[in-house]
């Protein structure tokens, strides 16, 4: 039920008419007392011609899956009845969608026959993120704003997804420097007992065994195309492990909405989930807020102390205080973990956790995440990657985070089982060339402080996303040291 | 239609109307007595037989306040319009007034060198002029808030277009009717008074008129606090 009242400037119009007529009759004058009629007949006929009404509108198009910096389109029908007026419809996309062709916002003028209006654009999304365009809104307004605009939405649902680039890395093309991207310390074991998780179908090999071949898809196969048989590929178990983790605290949005440190920490992590997976490595991702440190561990009572009543033959000494009310317990840290897995549904699962992360995704702290995962990474041998922002002044998380770290793993000389993957996000934010210099000098400052995590025996791996890619910045580190 | 249109529009619409109550004016008892005093003061004396030119110094004074009213643009300057209008045509309706209060208080015969029907004319013109005025300033408005929201200059436009041409046949449908209602006014009269008598009773005849006013008056109220 909509409310369809008179706008206040209609109010002026009965006022004058109300005038006229007074006045009309003080003088005796016919002729303001006829005048005076001239505002309310024009009242009268404005708001019986009525205004118009939005009677459908769709969306023409589907439900997208695309990449970071892809184009999505869509276009909307809107029919409207009613009388003449004024209609505006929007689709309200979200924030970091950047309109490219066409409008997603339309007004038009209905006039006194039934209209359907046609429009689209095309938006340019530049954020991973899973986008839910639910509502178009839409205002129909009286032609000469005679009643109140009427507001309304239908709900016509659209889900974009837009996929963050992994950043691969497939082969390194510079064969002087080996390419040692630390590896899990069971990656070793090249072949596991096969599983029953499906992974792919590929051509035969000598040496496969004939209960692997799918008769099936090689029967189709050889009908239209001579060639070899065609077998079932399982996931092969293993003990390799590599746990990520990720840094979502708020230093790591320095820079842009779109273009920000957490989304170059988001794509390396994909990078390395994808490296992994490919090797047959069982990857777990956990994302974790770096700032949490600073109110870790705090106790607060959530309980009311047992009531034991009046201590018969004890004099109370102390005046008794009023106990006040249980604070309010420190609220409980979401984790967000993804235990370790293999395949291309790990890797799935991965991907579709990281549509979703955004500053402050997490409230564990390093230490308590590692905590969280603990039941995991006992027993295992696995890998750690931290994908974090460095900062010299805060580094007693990481360092808590590292030291939380060698509890679970035992120390092989001259291999690191911790890689701290160090996005640089002072070269992120910067975009002049003066800014550009103070991020140089602010990573200068860093250096001490790599030097203490290298002696804590990680792997400082430091990627300026502007100026290299990741598969340099894993290559650097290997001929570096 | 663009912006600019609106306001060539709008000023033209102003500069007749005001053209057109100020030469009402000159015509009037109100200002011949005015002009008299003029004359008589030290200002006759100084601009001497110039004096036969103040009624058009008193047009192109009006069109100028016009003007300048004009391009402040907004809705309280378009009110200053309305006004200033209604204050020239005013000593008109007093000349055809049948209690005519300031004409009693000033000793001022009426002087009834314009017709009924120009006076009203006029009057209807300045209705039409307020009404055009106050809702073009509202499309403006509107203009600029669409701007501001992302639609399209084009769009604008032909929302403006629509507006502008609904604004005229809703304004020239209300002076038909209302110049329609003043015309048939004479005969609506003679009709009631054959239908009642040659002389109706007058307590009749004002009960009649309080309870049409009052049921107006209840629509009206119960038309506002509808709800759809």
């Amino acid at each position: 039920m909509t409310a369809r009242l008179l706008t206040q400037d209609t109010i002026e119009l009965v006022v004058t008419t109300v005038t006229f007529l007074v006045m009309g009759m003080f003088l005796g004058n016919l002729i303001l007392i006829t005048l005076g009629m001239a505002p309310i007949i024009f009242l009268a006929l404005g708001v019986l011609i009525g205004q118009p009404s939005v009677t459908s509108v769709e969306r023409v198009g589907k439900d997208i899956k695309i990449n970071v910096d892809d184009k999505m389109g869509d276009r909307i029908v809107v029919t409207v009845d009613g009388g003449p007026g004024v209609v505006t419809v929007a689709d309200v996309l979200p924030k970091s969608f950047a309109l490219e062709e066409g409008t997603n916002f339309k007004a038009f003028w209905k006039g006194l026959k039934p209209k359907t209006v046609e429009f689209g654009y095309t938006a340019l999304c530049p954020k991973r993120g899973y986008y839910d365009i639910g509502e178009i809104s839409h205002e129909v307004r009286h032609p000469l704003i005679m009643s109140s605009n009427q507001l309304g939405s239908i709900i016509a649902k659209r889900a974009v997804v837009v996929q963050p680039h992994p950043l691969f890395v497939r082969k390194i093309r510079n064969h002087k420097s080996v390419t040692k991207i630390p590896m899990p310390m069971d990656a070793r074991f090249r072949f596991g007992i096969p599983t029953t998780d499906f992974r792919e179908i590929r051509d035969y090999q000598q040496g496969d065994h004939y209960r692997n071949i799918n008769w099936k898809a090689s029967a189709k196969r050889l009908s239209y195309r001579p060639g070899s048989f065609l077998v079932n590929e399982y996931e092969k178990e293993g003990k390799k492990m590599v746990w990520i983790f990720l840094d979502c605290a708020v230093h790591m949005a320095l820079g842009t909405t779109v273009n920000n440190t957490m989304e170059y920490a988001i794509r390396a992590t994909l990078g390395f989930t994808n490296f992994y997976l490919e090797r047959d490595c069982r990857v777990g991702l956990c994302v974790y807020d770096h700032d949490a440190f600073q109110w870790e561990g705090t106790f607060r009572r959530t309980e009311k102390p047992p009531e034991i009543g009046v201590l018969e033959g004890i004099d109370q000494i102390e005046a008794v205080e009023e106990e006040t009310e249980v604070a309010a317990a420190k609220p409980r840290s979401t984790s967000r973990v993804i235990f370790p897995d293999v395949g291309k549904r790990q890797q799935y699962r991965i991907t579709r956790e990281l549509l979703h992360v955004d500053v402050r995704y997490s409230t564990e702290s390093l230490k308590e995440a590692i905590h969280s995962c603990r039941r995991y990474i006992v027993g295992s041998q696995p890998l750690f990657v931290v994908i974090t922002m460095i900062e010299a002044a805060k580094i007693k998380g990481l360092v808590e985070g590292v030291k939380e770290l060698h509890r679970y793993m035992v120390r092989a000389v001259g291999r690191p089982d911790i890689v701290l993957f160090n996005v640089q996000g002072y070269s992120v934010a910067a975009q002049t060339e003066e800014e550009k210099i103070a991020a140089g000098f602010l990573t200068y400052h860093n250096k001490p402080v790599y030097d203490v995590l290298r002696g804590m025996g990680c792997a400082v791996v430091n990627w300026d996303p502007i100026g290299e890619s990741f598969a340099q910045a894993l290559q650097r580190q290997r001929v570096a040291g | 239609m663009k912006e600019n249109v609106i306001r060539s529009m709008e000023l033209g619409v102003s500069l007749v109307a005001c053209y057109m109550a100020a030469v009402t004016m000159v015509q009037t008892a109100l200002y011949a007595k005015i002009e008299g005093m003029v004359q008589d003061s030290f200002i006759g004396y100084l601009v001497g037989d110039y004096i036969s030119y103040m009624d058009l110094a008193t047009i192109l004074l009006a069109l100028l306040a016009i003007i300048v009213f004009w391009r402040r643009g907004d809705a309280d300057w378009f009110g200053r319009i309305f006004m200033l209008n209604m204050l020239m045509f005013f000593p008109a309706v007093l000349d055809r007034s049948t209690f005519n209060w300031v004409g009693l208080i000033l000793d001022l015969p009426p002087r009834q060198e314009v017709t009924p029907l120009w006076v009203f004319m006029v009057g209807l013109l300045l209705q039409v002029a307020y009404l055009t005025l106050r809702h073009s300033v509202r499309f403006r408005e509107m203009r600029q808030e669409l701007l501001s929201r992302g639609a399209a200059p084009e769009d604008i436009d032909q929302v403006s277009g629509g507006q502008m041409g609904y604004l005229m046949m809703l304004v020239a449908g209300t002076a038909v009717l209302t110049a329609s209602i003043y015309l048939s006014a004479p005969y609506v009269n003679d009709a009631i008074t054959n239908l009642l008598g040659d002389s109706p009773d007058q307590t009749f005849a004002t009960a009649l008129g309080i309870t049409v006013i009052l049921l107006l008056a209840a629509a009206l109220i119960f038309y506002l606090r509808s709800r759809d």
